[in-house]
């Protein structure tokens, strides 16, 4: 780095006052975060750090940009990186950027994270740890993609993978990525493993292990590769066995009533279905009623040490068929928990003319 | 007591704070810590900016060894980053045998109050390391490893979790030789029992287990028993409960064993034996460290590091 211009303070002045600054060299970290009006920069850029975070009139970055460390974090006019940038992390996030320069070099960390308007990557990238989350307009990974973290989660629009790539001893966190069908078959090895609410994916790569844990909550998976046979389950966190996971139909409604962990015991529940599990349970009936569909109940299951289980059973006039949904513990009438349903929490002021 | 002291030895190397901008000397042979100060927090500076820092010198494909030192708001911001930037530099440190994360004390960051995580990508990133140790036991976990050259792991915490023992003593560590844990105390967050113990008192896990720390516990009376007649003690050279609550009960289970006699080192140091129980193990005809005794009933016993 050649002789320091100014320090990070007298930077930052000279573009609060609106000067013009030249070939701005500083030593150490440029906080330049928040200057809403800034909106270009000196074609000479040089600072070990440089944050330009919130800085939302910013449009380009320098040409002659040398910082470790880059942070452009909800520079919302920003569509662009310059080409021949080399850094040890980029943080993107929330900015206006559609693709990324061919030459761009991250060595730890680019995340660009809800970047909606990025549509590509650059073919090859290598990075340690990728965040592309909630990237909702992007389509597709790039070709010989090499990163060992990677999460893609809420990219709604992904539908495949690249024919080849490596994602390595991390993490691959892919929650809600409604499209994805598959996970390519170079996946191989990974720490943690994200597909909850994927629910187009139903199988994983039979090569694939995962040494922590497979978060599976709301995927369309239905078994798991040979290779996976005892990695940890997790349904929104909380670790579940390979039955609840899998034959979740074979759990004794008595084995919900016993489980001491409430969180697991409301897995437990769900997994079973409202309907399947108090078919083999003693309830008590609190409320019965009839609206234009015909007879509802309010049901009531009593734990031992959590809140009790209160469902309300509805006849739906469009789908022709009996539905259980669970109301809060509270409920003490159809009407009320039907109200509750429709958003209403005082039911006096629910009156449906008509339910479609 | 806390941890007021930063490591000096590390794998068996010497531990140098490293300066940025000066050269890496004798990387063959030295750990090097990383330390992020508070002065260059507070400007700006993040724990990630350094290790880039050390990338850049042409000596850091030869370093044995690298020592995570402090990395800021340590009690909020877990070890994340900092993680997965080591886990990216695996193409550039390419000797690293020796790793360990967050060498802090106390006026740094109490240990029970670092924001630990998920090691496993470490591990699988770096198949070549021998020596790996971490500080703090809140958020760590350990996924099914398997690593064919560890030769030391060491686990320290005021209170570890009972899925960080059974994943340790799940793993495949064929070379393993020397075994840490603190498991610390109920009060901050241990949850072991002796019968998560039991696989290791076995003598089946790591056929080449040589020294055996279950130290910093609340269990060491019912350790020590349990230890006293397993087939493990028959082939160690170094048992060591010290920094937990070891009364004379445990103790005089320890000093009938026959095994005993066979250790090296038996380290029982920050104890509440008694004077007479004392001068028995000291007569044991091997090496006991019985340093640090302290008093109090067996309901009023405290481990060396909690908070």
């Amino acid at each position: 780095m050649t002789e320091p211009t100014h320090t990070s303070h007298s930077a930052r002045a000279q573009f609060v006052s609106g000067r013009t600054v030249e070939n701005l060299i500083v030593k150490g970290h440029l906080d330049l975060s928040r200057l809403t009006n800034l909106e270009t920069l000196p074609e000479v850029l040089e600072a070990d750090s440089l944050d330009l975070s919130h800085c939302t009139s910013l449009k380009k970055l320098p040409a002659r940009l040398h910082v470790r460390r880059l942070v452009v974090n909800g520079c919302t006019a920003l569509e662009a990186l310059p080409t021949g940038l080399k850094c040890s992390e980029v943080d993107a996030r929330n900015t206006a950027l559609r693709t990324l320069p061919a030459d761009l070099s991250v060595k730890f960390r680019l995340n660009l994270e809800n970047c909606t308007e990025l549509v590509t990557l650059p073919a090859g990238l290598k990075v340690g740890s990728l965040i592309v989350r909630g990237c909702t307009a992007l389509e597709s990974l790039p070709e010989k993609l090499d990163v060992c973290f990677l999460d893609i989660s809420g990219c709604v629009k992904l539908t495949r993978f690249p024919v080849s790539g490596q994602v390595r001893f991390g993490h691959l966190l892919a929650r809600g990525c409604v499209q994805l069908a598959s996970l390519p078959g170079w996946l191989t090895d990974l720490s943690q493993l994200d597909v909850r609410d994927c629910a187009n994916l139903t199988q994983l790569p039979g090569a694939l292990r995962v040494s922590s844990w497979l978060e599976m909550a709301g995927s369309g998976l239905q078994f798991l590769p040979m290779t996976m046979q005892d990695v940890q389950l997790r349904w929104r966190g909380v670790p579940i066995s390979r039955q609840i996971a899998f034959q979740p139909e074979t759990i004794a409604p008595q084995s919900i009533l016993d489980e001491p962990n409430a969180e697991l015991r409301r897995v437990m529940l769900e997994r079973v279905g409202y309907e399947a599990f108090l078919k083999q349970t003693t309830y008590q009936v609190l409320d019965r009623d009839r609206d234009a569909g015909g007879e509802r109940n309010l049901l009531r299951v009593e734990f031992a040490d959590d809140e009790p289980l209160v469902c309300v059973s509805v006849f739906c006039p469009s789908t022709g068929r009996q539905y259980l949904i669970r109301v809060p513990p509270a409920m003490q009438t159809c009407h009320q928990a039907v109200a509750w349903i429709a958003g209403f929490t005082n039911p006096n002021e629910y009156h449906p003319l008509l339910e479609t | 007591m806390t941890i007021g002291e930063h490591t000096s030895v590390f794998g068996g190397k010497s531990v140098v704070d490293w300066t940025p901008g000066t050269p890496l000397t004798n990387p063959e042979d030295t750990c090097f810590r990383i330390t992020l100060w508070y002065e260059a927090s507070e400007k700006g500076e993040e724990w990630t900016d350094l290790l880039a820092k050390f990338l850049e010198d042409p000596a850091a494909g030869r370093v044995y060894g690298i020592v995570v030192g402090s990395w800021s708001d340590m009690w909020e911001d877990a070890a994340i980053p900092g993680l997965e930037a080591l886990v990216a530099a695996r193409d550039q440190l390419t000797s690293l045998k020796a790793l360990f994360l967050a060498d802090v004390t106390f006026e740094e960051c109490e240990i029970s109050w670092i924001q630990q995580t998920d090691v496993t990508p470490l591990l699988e990133a770096y198949p070549h390391l021998e020596h790996f140790g971490v500080r703090g036991g809140q958020n760590l976990s350990f996924g099914k490893i398997s690593h064919r050259h560890l030769k030391s792991l060491t686990i320290e915490a005021g209170g570890l979790g009972v899925e960080v023992v059974r994943a340790v003593l799940a793993a495949d560590f064929p070379e393993l030789e020397h075994l840490e844990l603190w498991l610390g105390t109920q009060w901050y967050g241990a949850t072991t029992e002796l019968v998560d113990l039991a696989p290791l008192f076995t003598g089946r896990l790591f056929p080449k287990l040589k020294y055996l720390g279950l130290k910093n516990s609340d269990l060491s009376d019912v350790i020590a028993t349990a230890i006293a007649d397993s087939p493990l003690l028959e082939r160690l050279e170094v048992l060591d409960l010290s920094m937990g609550t070891l009364g004379d009960e445990g103790a005089a289970a320890l000093a009938r064993s026959p095994a005993v006699k066979n250790l090296e080192l038996l380290d029982l140091h920050h104890h509440y034996c008694s004077d007479e129980m004392m001068e028995k193990l000291q007569g044991l005809g091997i090496e006991v460290d019985v340093e640090g005794q302290e008093s109090g009933t067996s309901e009023h016993r405290y481990v060396e590091v909690g908070e």
